[in-house]
């Protein structure tokens, strides 16, 4: 028997496990597929869901072990595709403190994957850091720095003048020239 | 023995006026501005449109559960 709540609540966290995949995959493809890989193990181990926990934390923690499960595996044959991606991404020097939208983007993508995995863990998802510690499986103090050393490297990325600047403004009109600029992109 | 050294008072200046910044506000200031950056960024994803496929797919499992257990 299939509970009613698990599959809309299963549902309901499609997005979120979307946006939490990309930052394992910088493919949108590669990310849904995981998505899909996770969407099936949760379904087929649903029983040891635990109701009244955090369901999405539980969706997380698998998403994780199925990347990694698969990442492992994929690093014998090709010597880490994302890693190298990464690398190629450094913001060059002039564009220091100059922050939209993909700018941002591209500082993240060249952070360590632990340390941008923790940032957005605590802070897009909004996670607390003793739940962001249970579904990486280590202390709460090495979410701590991890997402201390994520901010400072971010902060380094992308030089810190012009940040003051990004928080007035007209922020509405600003999120819909960066949304076209991405969908574009 | 007098080693002449590049003047550059406009640098300096500036300089000067970002190191005057007092550092706890600063910080703050940079942290929110990235933590806003940040949500911007990973909302835009939650707020995209769900492909049809991940429906189907877990019509799929509940299809393939309910057939072989009826």
């Amino acid at each position: 028997m299939v509970a009613p709540d698990f599959e809309q609540s299963l549902v309901g966290a499609i997005p979120h496990l979307r946006a939490f995949a990309r930052s394992f995959a910088n493919d949108p493809a590669r990310a849904d597929d995981l998505v899909q890989e996770t969407l099936v193990k949760a379904w087929n181990s649903r029983e040891s869901f635990t109701p009244g926990t955090n369901f999405r934390a539980w969706l997380f923690t698998i998403l994780r072990n199925v990347y990694f499960s698969q990442h492992r595996k994929l690093r014998r044959e090709v010597d880490d595709p994302d890693e190298q991606y990464q690398n190629s991404l450094a913001v060059p020097p002039e564009q220091y403190g100059y922050l939209d939208l993909a700018d941002f983007r591209t500082a993240l993508s060249a952070l360590p994957s632990d340390q941008r995995e923790a940032l957005v863990l605590v802070g897009a998802e909004g996670f607390s850091y003793e739940e962001a510690a249970e579904i990486c499986g280590c202390a709460v103090g090495t979410i701590k720095s991890r997402v201390n050393r994520a901010r400072n490297r971010l902060i380094e990325l992308l030089g810190d003048p012009e940040l003051k600047g990004t928080g007035h403004a007209n922020p509405q009109a600003a999120n819909s020239g960066l949304v076209k600029d991405t969908a574009r992109g | 023995m007098t080693t002449p050294k590049p003047v550059q008072p406009a640098n300096i200046a500036a300089q000067e006026a970002v190191d005057a910044e007092p550092a706890a506000s600063l910080d703050e200031a940079i942290q929110g501005a990235l933590g806003r950056k940040l949500r911007e960024s990973y909302d835009e994803v939650v707020r995209e449109q769900v492909p049809d496929k991940f429906l189907k797919l877990l019509d799929q499992l509940k299809h393939s559960e309910t057939s072989s257990k009826g």
